[in-house]
């Protein structure tokens, strides 16, 4: 009796648990697929007319273009940013190596809005326009550290006497890097990309405040609620959060089934 | 005079303060098989990483064929290097790693997988070149660095300790190969290894290191029957030193005095000198014969069977340690059991360093 009991109770937990963390998603689901106007129960659909009505919105569609357009590129400058980072910090002898080490990783720790202010006062002071470009850089900023970090904690000392090799065995610099280094570390980058683009596909607070009339999807989807809740906005709410997960599942796939291949 | 393929000339190397090298002078004959020979921290890789250029001497200078190549980067020079933990590239084929080093040099496509194909055939990997590396046992991957390494046509082949991590029945197999492969490439190799069977059994010539100077270089034959210190007679094998100081000396001869008598042999050293005696444990007999003298009856303390033969310490009271003895395999003495011992004056060993 007392096993079954605490069975229950193990079972009871997970399941508060991960609806805890599912249920908003899921009700965000369901009612995109709702019949009427308002996103309420009780549910009377299914239907896809809010779908058909997003795909046919061209500010949505703009902005879902822009979204993809700054995280695949904000995403390739952070990786490979990191990745000539790390490699001088991890291959050579630099003064002071701990200290660049701390500053380069040191934008994990700090808040996207105070971020957010600082890249604003930035641009204002120095007079570059609010575009697409700014969220962009926005975006490198945050995302540099994080593959910075990732790339840095693979690069070992086995790892470093393979590149050694490739020394000794007549390869330039470039040739080390590009031939050897890289697809080392190809696992690292992949993650380092995919986790970059998942931040910043769903990033508001940057977005927002160094953009103008180019904006991404998430600020797209924030003007769209400040005119109230409808079926519409969980439609593109959904769209994001499968976006944001095919692009999980992708990196699942991609870089950690080839490490346990 | 023939160019050495390889010139050290004074190096030192201090890495801070500790110094790991200490004004070492070596120069290696084109062809030769040279094997650095030390315990760990003696100065043998640091000596190879500075031949090979991965390391900077801190004075001195380093000549490959005739040339000053002190500050040349190791993609430069006419070496190549085995490294211990093979360093394979994991993310290609085995030709693909054969074949790194001719195509760094620009070498086309089809001579290269000729060449590829020719190396691996030679280290015994014929049609490996399609394979991954973790697909291969540690011994052919040792074969893959080889072939690696050998494909570019080094004028210089640096080993840095490749029989390391290969158990010892392969270790033993894989030195006859390297040495057969030396032999017919005809490359000169500097091996680094810390197993003084393996460096006599593949040495043309062995260098003996320890605390970042050269202890001793020569055959392995004079180094293991003529040591030229007390450190090199000690490491090369199993060895007797008795102590004594140097009685009288006339010509080409010392007299010393021990604790076991007084030994005439061939030598130079200063009257009144401390010097040792060494004797190898095969060179104690239990029996007369020929030149042999006595010098007297020690009790076996311990003995143990090494397959060839039984070794035993035998304690003699004038000594302070017991001495190595090497018996037959079919003498095996108990501990407690008196034994009477003879040696040949002409086996001994002056040792003044």
């Amino acid at each position: 009796m007392q096993t079954r009991r605490g069975r229950f109770l193990i079972v009871g937990y997970v399941a508060a648990l991960y609806g805890f963390i599912y249920l908003p998603v899921l009700v965000l689901l369901l009612f995109s697929f709702q019949g009427s106007r308002v996103p309420v129960p009780p549910f009377n659909g299914p239907s896809l007319k809010w779908y058909a009505a997003v795909f046919a919105d061209a500010r949505v569609m703009d902005a879902l273009a822009n979204s993809v357009v700054v995280a695949v590129l904000s995403s390739v400058v952070a990786v490979v940013l990191g990745f000539l980072a790390a490699y001088a910090l991890a291959r050579h002898r630099i003064p002071m190596r701990r200290l660049f080490e701390s500053l380069i990783t040191a934008p994990l720790t700090v808040s996207y809005l105070i971020i957010a202010m600082g890249l604003l006062i930035t641009f204002n002071a120095i007079g570059v326009p609010k575009s697409l470009l700014t969220i962009g850089i926005g975006h490198v900023v945050i995302n540099l550290p994080l593959c910075f970090a990732i790339t840095y904690s693979q690069m070992g000392d086995h790892q470093a006497n393979i590149e050694r090799a490739a020394r000794d065995l007549g390869a330039r610099e470039w040739q080390v890097m590009l031939l050897v280094t890289v697809p080392l570390l190809w696992p690292a980058l992949f993650a380092g990309f995919f986790l970059s683009m998942t931040f910043s596909w769903d990033e508001f607070i940057i977005a927002f405040m160094v953009s103008r009339f180019d904006v991404t999807l998430p600020v797209e989807i924030w003007s769209m609620l400040r005119s109230g809740l409808n079926p519409k906005t969980n439609a593109v709410g959904s769209v994001v959060f499968i976006i944001s997960i095919v692009t999980v599942l992708a990196l699942d796939l991609i870089v950690f089934r080839r490490r346990a291949a | 005079m023939s160019t050495s393929a390889v010139e050290v000339r004074g190096v030192s190397m201090l890495f801070g303060d500790k110094t790991a090298l200490d004004r070492i002078d070596l120069s290696i004959e084109p062809g030769a098989f040279v094997v650095l020979l030390g315990p760990s921290g003696g100065g043998k890789t640091t000596l190879l990483n500075i031949v090979g250029g991965f390391l900077k001497p801190t004075r001195g200078s380093v000549l490959i064929d005739g040339t000053d190549v002190t500050t040349v980067a190791p993609a430069r020079r006419p070496t190549t290097t085995v490294f211990q933990d093979y360093a394979l590239f994991p993310h290609m084929r085995i030709g693909g790693n054969v074949g790194f080093g001719l195509r760094m040099r620009g070498v086309a496509k089809p001579d290269r997988e000729t060449r590829v194909a020719r190396a691996l055939s030679m280290v015994g990997l014929e049609g490996f070149a399609r394979r991954r590396v973790d697909q291969l046992s540690g011994g052919q991957r040792q074969r893959v660095a080889l072939a690696r390494a050998l494909v570019v046509e080094p004028s210089v082949l640096l080993l840095d300790e490749p029989l390391g991590a290969l158990d010892l029945k392969l270790r033993r197999q894989m030195q006859d190969e390297l040495k057969a492969i030396q032999k017919r490439v005809g490359t000169t190799f500097v091996h680094v290894t810390h197993d003084q069977e393996e460096a006599m059994a593949i040495a043309d010539t062995v260098v003996v290191m320890n605390h970042g100077g050269i202890e001793d270089a020569g055959s392995p034959e004079r180094v293991y029957l003529r040591p030229a210190t007390r450190f090199t007679a000690n490491f090369m094998g199993d060895n007797n030193l008795i102590p004594g100081h140097v009685k009288h000396t006339g010509g080409a001869t010392v007299a010393v005095e021990t604790a076991l008598g007084v030994f005439e042999l061939a030598g130079n050293a200063a009257t009144g000198a401390a010097v040792a005696l060494s004797v190898r444990p095969e060179h104690l007999h239990t029996e007369a014969g020929g030149a042999r003298v006595a010098i007297g009856r020690g009790q076996v303390t311990e003995s143990g069977f090494f397959g060839t033969h039984h070794q035993c310490a035998t304690r003699l009271d004038p000594l302070a340690h017991p001495l190595k003895v090497r018996l037959s395999q079919r003498h095996n003495p108990h501990p407690g059991e008196p034994l009477a011992l003879y040696l040949d004056p002409g086996d001994l060993v002056l040792l003044t360093r």
